[in-house]
This record gives structure tokens, sequence and C-alpha cells, in this order.
């Protein structure tokens, strides 16, 4: 009779998304490491593939557009985030006064295939942030409602 | 930062040998579902070729990558805890209990033809965890000490129900959504056509949203709880039902969860579709009068919140799904096997009413005699 069925079917849900949004970050961080010369020198095993880029785009193309919409007043619709936390989640995007604007110019960058700087990456940072503390904090539930 | 970083990564590592060096010892109990215990092994495995795959693929080493190493590390860390709190646990503390609970529940499956793979039921839980079910791990959890009880156990029904949901999902809710939708949809667009007040918009999407992604799914299995158990399901939710009382929340919805009224009402019809009629006349009266005596508020537009209209749909569907996969009702399997675990579970709920002081012993021996039977 507890919560468990359902927290751990949302859970399973928001990890996939943390784990290919956190990915997908990671691929454009790594492009921007490799863009300077003397990164490669200094870490020989770092590496990333256009079909890994390519891949880590539509991934987060996807997934901003979603943010744009719950950024809106009525939306409460998401294909990445369990419903459990996502008023929730909304609520902690809304916060942030420069989302909106910053998002909409990333996500015009990943549309028209521009290169993605570090000025850009840090508002994924901030959604990741956002993200992390959802999945930890859904975690915490699943695992009280176990006892 | 970056010797730290790696380092945790490690200990993970090795914090998974050790796992798998229990689990792989022979203090582990014969008994146990070997499938379970070698996909937890291989759970653990995976985990840790995924811990090695980061480790040698050279990110830990570029320190501007520090924030999302950590973000993976908890990933892991909480992937590690999921599988050592609903599967490594569950093996380490099989015991005695659990091998009863085995033979109870391979009993049951006969009894109700059911033709899935049998859960493993772990004495994990304990008295305010109740039971619970973690269909995608095949584990049903229940207090420890639960195999000396029987007027709890019709909840173990609703937690097989949660297993067979998982796997026919689509045969006990057939096109509930669909009514669920244009249920809410229709009343959405009454908001603006009769100019009622605008924030019910936000709150009818809220609930249509609780139905979709939980409450279909716990009334489906109050249904087949019924549908198996019969009256006697009725009776432990009452008896569940009076925890919630006491903090006025017979009424109040929570994601997951639909009110324990509707689902009270749920039970009743289903018992009504089952011929019940003289049980759901006593039921039916004892559950009047225990609303009265708890006096809980009735949240506003709640007629909007679980209308009946939906709750008797989904009560036929399920009936119908639970006929299509052949499960047997609560009366076909007294006709087939005479005193079927089902039957000593609603002989228990009478046995209480009519001589609640012997109670305790018939209580007793009949948990002997179905010892004895398995």
């Amino acid at each position: 009779m507890s919560d468990i069925s359902v927290l751990s079917n949302q859970y399973d849900k928001l990890v996939s998304t943390s784990d290919k949004v956190n990915n997908s970050v990671i691929a454009f961080k790594k492009k921007s490491i490799l863009n300077d010369d003397a990164n490669k020198t200094k870490y020989p095993k770092l590496k990333i593939t256009t079909e890994e880029l390519d891949m880590a785009k539509s991934i987060l193309v996807l997934f901003l557009e979603n943010i744009q919409k719950l950024l809106e007043d009525d939306y409460m619709e998401s294909d990445f985030i369990p419903v459990t936390v996502l008023e929730d989640y909304k609520l902690r995007l809304s916060a942030n006064p420069y989302l909106k604007e910053d998002l909409k110019k990333l996500l015009e960058l990943l549309k028209q295939n521009q290169p993605v700087g570090e000025e850009n990456i840090t508002v994924l940072d901030t959604i990741l942030l956002i993200l992390d503390n959802e999945r930890s904090s859904l975690f915490k539930k699943l695992r009280t409602a176990r006892g | 930062m970056i010797p730290f970083i790696k380092g945790i990564f490690y200990d993970q590592s090795n914090r998974i040998t050790k796992m798998l060096s229990d689990l792989t010892s022979s203090a582990i109990n014969k008994e146990i579902d070997k499938t379970f215990l070698d996909k937890t092994v291989q759970m653990l495995e995976e985990l840790n070729v995924d811990i090695q795959k980061l480790v040698n693929s050279g990110d830990l080493d570029v320190d501007v990558l520090a924030n999302y190493n950590i973000i993976r590390y908890n990933t892991f860390h909480e992937r590690l805890l999921m599988i050592e709190l609903f599967r490594y646990l569950v093996i380490i503390n099989y015991d005695t209990p659990e091998e009863y609970f085995k033979k109870k529940i391979n009993r049951i499956y006969v009894e109700i033809n059911c033709l899935q793979k049998q859960p493993i039921v772990t004495t994990i839980s304990n008295s305010e965890n109740y039971y619970w079910a973690l269909p995608t791990y095949d584990i049903i959890a229940v207090p420890t000490g639960e195999e000396r009880n029987l007027l709890n156990l019709p909840d173990l029904y609703h937690e097989m129900g949660h297993l067979i949901y998982n796997q026919y999902e689509p045969y006990l809710k057939v096109a509930i959504e669909a009514n669920i939708n244009q249920y809410y949809d229709d009343e959405i667009q009454r908001v603006d056509a009769e100019d009622r007040d605008p924030k019910l918009k936000p709150f009818f999407r809220e609930k249509k949203s609780g139905w979709i992604n939980g409450w279909i799914m716990e009334f489906t299995c109050d249904f087949i709880a019924t549908y198996l158990v019969g009256p006697a399901y009725a009776w432990t939710n009452l008896k569940l039902t009076t925890l919630s009382s006491g903090k006025d929340r017979i009424y109040a919805d929570s994601p997951s969860h639909p009110s324990d009224e509707s689902r009270m009402r749920g039970i009743f019809f289903m018992l009504k579709i089952m011929g019940h009629t003289a049980e759901l006349t006593q039921i039916e009266e004892s559950w009047k009068e225990f609303l009265a005596a708890s006096n809980n508020p009735i949240p506003s537009n709640y007629n909007f919140i679980f209308p009946q209209s939906i709750i008797e749909q989904l009560a036929k569907n399920v009936f119908a799904g639970c006929q299509t996969i052949d499960l047997r009702t609560y009366n076909e399997q007294v006709s087939k096997f005479e005193n079927p675990i089902s039957k000593i579970l609603n002989d228990a709920w009478n046995e209480l009413f009519n001589n609640p002081d012997n109670f305790h012993a018939w209580e007793e021996e009949r948990i002997k005699e179905i010892g004895g039977l398995l």
C-alpha cells in the first residue's frame, strides 16, 4: 500500500533524463575543452566524436524545448520529468529570471549548428543542478517510502 | 580534487566487490530464488563495469569536468543503494519467515490460477511502511513478524495485483485513460463555457494527472484484490482507513494514491459485480457509521476528483480483464479448493466479529494449519 511502485517508476524516468542530459552537457564541454590544442596534450585520453555531439544536440534540443514550454504559466506536461517532482522543478526553474532569455539563445545556437561556448554551457549547468537536486530528493522519498 | 574524485569511484567499486563476495558465499539461504540472486549479481557486475569504463575513459582526470563527474558519482551511488535496499538486503535477510511465505505464495498462485512467476516475499518492511511491492524487482515486502497475522494478509493480494498489473496492464485498464481524458477535457471546457472559477482548470489538470500517473494502478490493484479475496479485502481496507481517519485524510488524495473514501466505493462496486450482496450490506453499514463517526472534512469539488462513473467503468474493465487472463474469483477458488487461503482470510474476519475473545487462539491454530498444508 505504500507509494513505492509509483515512486520507483518515476525515479527511473528521472534518472534516465538526468543521465542523458548530464552526458550531453559533458559532450559539449569536452568539445569546448578540445577546441584548445593545449588541452589535447594535457588530456590525451579525452575524445569526442561527431556522432556523440549530434546525439547530445538532439537530446538537448528536445529537453530544452520542454523547459521553454514549462516556463509558460499553465503548461504542466513533460516526457522528461516525472509528475511527482514536476511542480517543484518548474518552480525552481522559474526562480531564475534570466533563464528564459539564456535558453532562447542556446536553443538558437543548437538548432543552427553554431558552436556552443562556455557562456552557453553555464545555463546548462544551472539546469543540471536543478535536475540533480530533484533526482536526489526523489531518491530520498523512494528510500524513505521503503523504510 | 582529481585524486579525491577518482578515489571515491574506486571506493564504490570496492564496495560492489564486497557485496558480490557476500552474495556468492555459502551462508546464503539455499531457498532464495536463483534467478533473483543471479540477476542481483549481474546488476552489481554491470554497475562495476560502468564505473570501470568511466575510470578508464580519462574523464576523471579533467578538472573542469569535476562537477559533472560528481553528478555521475551520485547517480552510481543511488543505483548501488537501489540494488542494496531492494535486492541485496532481501537476499541477506532471507530466512524461515521468507521460506514460509514462499510456500504460501506458491499455494495462493495455484489457487488463483496466476501463471506469472511468483515474487519473493520478504519481511524487511515494518508496521509503518506496511506492505509494498516493487514489480520491476519482483518483490513484495511485508512487516517483520507478519507470518503470524491473518487480518492484514488480504493486502498481499493487492501487492500481487501490482505484479499482475505490471504484466497485463492493457487487458485490465482497457480504454479508461481515454474516458478520463474526455471527462476532464469536458470539465475544462465547461470552465470557459459556463464562466466557472478559472482556478478549476489547473485543479482538473492536476487530478487528471493523478489518475493517469498513479490512481488507475492503485484502483486496479484494489479491484484485483477484491476479485481474488472477496469481502475480506474490504474489511482489511476499512482497518487501514482507520489510520487515515485520525489524520483527517479519508477524503484526501496524494499524487500516487486516490482517497480512502473513493477506494472503498470502488471495492464496494467490485463486490457488487461479484454478487456478494449480503456481505456488502454488512460492510457498507459499518462504513457509513465509520464515516459519520470519524467526520473527516470533504475537500471542495471532491465530486469532480473521483466520479463514480469512472470508478465503475474501471472496475468493470478490471473484472473483464481478470476473466480474460483466467484468474479465479474468490468464489471459484472456494468451489475448487474448498478451503483456499482466501477463504481462511474471510473466516478470520468473521471469527473476529463473532468470537473476538477467542480470535487470538483461533488465528494461531489456522496459521499452524496453513503451515501444515504448505
